[in-house]
């Protein structure tokens, strides 16, 4: 509520302050024909993209400095979520605004390290979020990219990379789905999608890799319990139509709800404290791209939570317009796991989803997606209801 | 009056659409060629400059050819120029085409005067991109300027002209979109870097290239005798090509 509070006496601070200047900084505030000019976003958007045109000038400024291969965005979102499950239906909201930010550094040798920064302010509303979100309604600024990988230490065949990195693992590491509805198995079969540490990374002749040991805490960076992931990726090169990967991952991940789900599986969970969980995987990737513009994707994986066994896989297929602007998926997921004997053994859950993504131009993206559980995890013979959900999300980036 | 607000919110929202300055992924998904400029250019050193392909570019582009940029191919994009020590040496650039195969992304690599020196596929769902990666097609490209690209394609620049390629007739609407490509390419590094580019040109950038059908005239000939060099087999003389440069921006009687 203060947050709120807070958020709501600047805003009013802003506004009023531009209703007494002579440029007004409110599209509303102008003439039509003021607005086609200079209308706010037309103003944010120009700037972003070209900067202020004096202060360039001098190429040895600092904003010269600072524009100089600068790709720099906004990216607003809403998502909407309808939720069903045995008869009763609710929905939820999550809003998004952001930077995105992509910043090649060069000196007279050439390119020496790349930035990328996504800072979002993401609000909930009603929805559950990851564990670093204090409630249904919570608000945090989630770090989705922020890191800078240097690139001429060694060539191409080795960078290094430092900062909040997606964690290298599966198909998420090449295809990157940030952003999107559509996502690959980090945030279930790892429980950490992007995390803070160091990666080895390049491209090979044939082949492309990236490692790394970050701090298995996700989003917020902290070492109580000390928890840990080291993962990497080895995969054949990204420019072919048929590209395999193989991945690993070994760590004690901060992550309660994970670890609440694993004691559902237990007799006895005296023994199991804290909030990390123990996690070893490895990972089996597939892409196809059919000759006309169809693309098949598998993830096949098998590891432990800590002594008990898991086969996680995910398949989708994905079918485009020639353009790309128009994409459908299906994809589908299989997670299992082995529970005590006394609570059924190995249970597993399927579900399957079909979304639908259009993207007219740059600047708008309308996403949506529809998700069916087939089947779920059951503790010995207890009934269990299937649930639905229905997401939409409009996206606007500037 | 919050009506009224929306609705103006929604006019500056469609205004904001006109710049269409960025891209629709995320930065995050961004790949650079290191691969493609590592083998197109061992050994070199590169450096990044990020251009605004605007819609005042793609309207020029379409001036220049029959046919001119997709929409999603505006917004930033990165021109990769290439140095060995202090002498520039060319370009590598990626740009995407439409096909019915999908969208197809090649890394062109230019030299200095913006003539194609190579290509590679980034993305290519066609299966018979292996023919097109071989030397038989590559050669027929390698070394070609804007207007003897041009030449290659029919009209509309929806096939190639007759005779301008030694391709098979499966792989004519192929060979067309990748000269396409090529053309446009050239066409926005002409356009969008032209202050980048043009300090590194070696031929004048008014010039108009005119390949010289016959270059060991009797005249030649005679010459090369005189100097007993009119035997040399250390040159293979059917792949000496000869231009005569026209700079446009000289007077006739200068």
């Amino acid at each position: 509520m203060r947050r709120f509070a807070l958020l709501l006496l600047i805003t009013i601070f802003v506004y009023d302050s531009t209703l007494v200047a002579e440029d007004k900084l409110f599209p509303w505030n102008k003439s039509p024909s003021e607005q086609i000019d200079s209308g706010l976003l037309k103003q944010i958007d120009n700037w972003l993209t070209y900067g202020d045109p004096d202060r360039l000038a001098n190429h040895d400024s600092t904003a010269s400095r600072f524009r100089n291969n600068l790709r720099m965005t906004v990216d607003l979102a809403g998502r909407g979520i309808i939720p069903h499950k045995g008869g009763n239906s609710g929905s939820g909201s999550v809003a998004f605004i952001g930077l995105d930010i992509h910043k090649v550094f060069s000196d007279d040798n050439g390119d020496f390290a790349t930035l990328i920064a996504q800072p979002y302010l993401t609000k909930l509303n009603s929805v559950k979020g990851p564990h670093f979100f204090e409630g249904d309604n919570d608000w945090e600024v989630v770090n989705r990219i922020m890191n800078v990988n240097f690139t001429r230490v060694f060539d191409e065949r080795m960078n290094i990379k430092v900062g909040h990195f997606e964690v290298p693992y599966g198909l998420e590491q090449p295809l990157n789905t940030n952003g999107t509805l559509r996502d690959m198995t980090h945030p279930r079969n790892l429980g950490v999608k992007a995390d803070w540490g160091v990666t080895l990374n390049g491209t090979l002749t044939d082949y492309e890799y990236e490692v790394g040991v970050s701090r298995g805490t996700g989003n917020e960076f902290f070492d109580s319990e000390d928890p840990y992931v080291m993962a990497g990726r080895f995969g054949t090169k990204h420019v072919e139509n048929f590209i395999v990967g193989v991945s690993f991952l070994k760590g004690t991940i901060w992550n309660p709800g994970a670890l609440n789900a694993y004691k559902r599986g237990l007799v006895d969970v005296s023994g199991v404290i804290g909030n990390v969980i123990d996690r070893e995987r490895i990972g089996l990737d597939i892409q196809y791209h059919f000759e006309r513009p169809v693309s098949l994707f598998a993830e096949f994986n098998y590891g432990k939570d800590f002594e008990r066994d898991v086969f996680n896989t995910m398949i989708e297929l994905d079918v485009y317009n020639p353009s790309k602007s128009s994409m459908w998926f299906t994809q589908w997921n299989y997670y299992s796991e082995e529970y005590d004997a006394d609570l059924g053994g190995w249970e597993s859950q399927i579900d399957g989803s079909i979304g639908w993504r259009w993207t007219p131009n740059n600047n708008w993206a309308l996403s949506m997606m529809y998700v069916q559980e087939i089947s779920a995890k059951k503790l010995d013979d207890a009934s269990v209801q299937l649930g639905s959900k229905f997401i939409a999300q409009l996206r606007y980036r500037f | 009056m919050n009506q009224f607000l929306l609705i103006k919110l929604t006019a500056v929202l469609t205004f904001s659409c006109i710049a269409q300055s960025v891209q629709a992924q995320a930065y995050c998904a961004l790949r650079d060629p290191v691969r493609q400029i590592g083998e197109l250019y061992p050994g070199f050193s590169y450096m990044s400059h990020v251009g605004v392909v605007t819609t005042e570019a793609r309207k020029e582009v379409g001036t220049r050819l029959p046919f001119t940029l997709h929409f999603n191919e505006l917004g930033s994009h990165t021109l990769y120029a290439v140095s060995n020590g202090d002498a520039r040496v060319g370009y590598v650039h990626v740009r995407p085409e439409i096909t019915r195969w999908g969208i197809m992304e090649i890394t062109w690599s230019l030299d200095a005067d913006l003539r194609i020196q190579d290509f590679a596929f980034q993305r290519c769902r066609n299966r018979r991109r292996a023919i097109m990666e071989g030397d038989g097609f590559k050669k027929q490209l390698q070394g070609k300027s804007f207007d003897e690209l041009i030449e290659l394609l029919n009209e509309d620049g929806t096939n190639i002209s007759a005779g301008g390629l030694e391709v098979s007739t499966l792989d004519h609407e192929f060979a067309a979109a990748i000269v396409r490509c090529a053309l446009k390419t050239i066409a926005v590094t002409t356009i969008v870097w032209r202050d980048e580019v043009k300090t590194a040109m070696v031929l004048p950038e008014s010039r108009n290239l005119h390949q010289v059908a016959e270059v060991y005239t009797p005249a030649v000939r005679q010459a090369l005798e005189r100097m007993f060099i009119a035997d040399n087999a250390d040159i293979e003389r059917k792949t000496v090509n000869v231009f005569r440069i026209i700079d446009g921006s000289k007077k006739k009687d200068s």
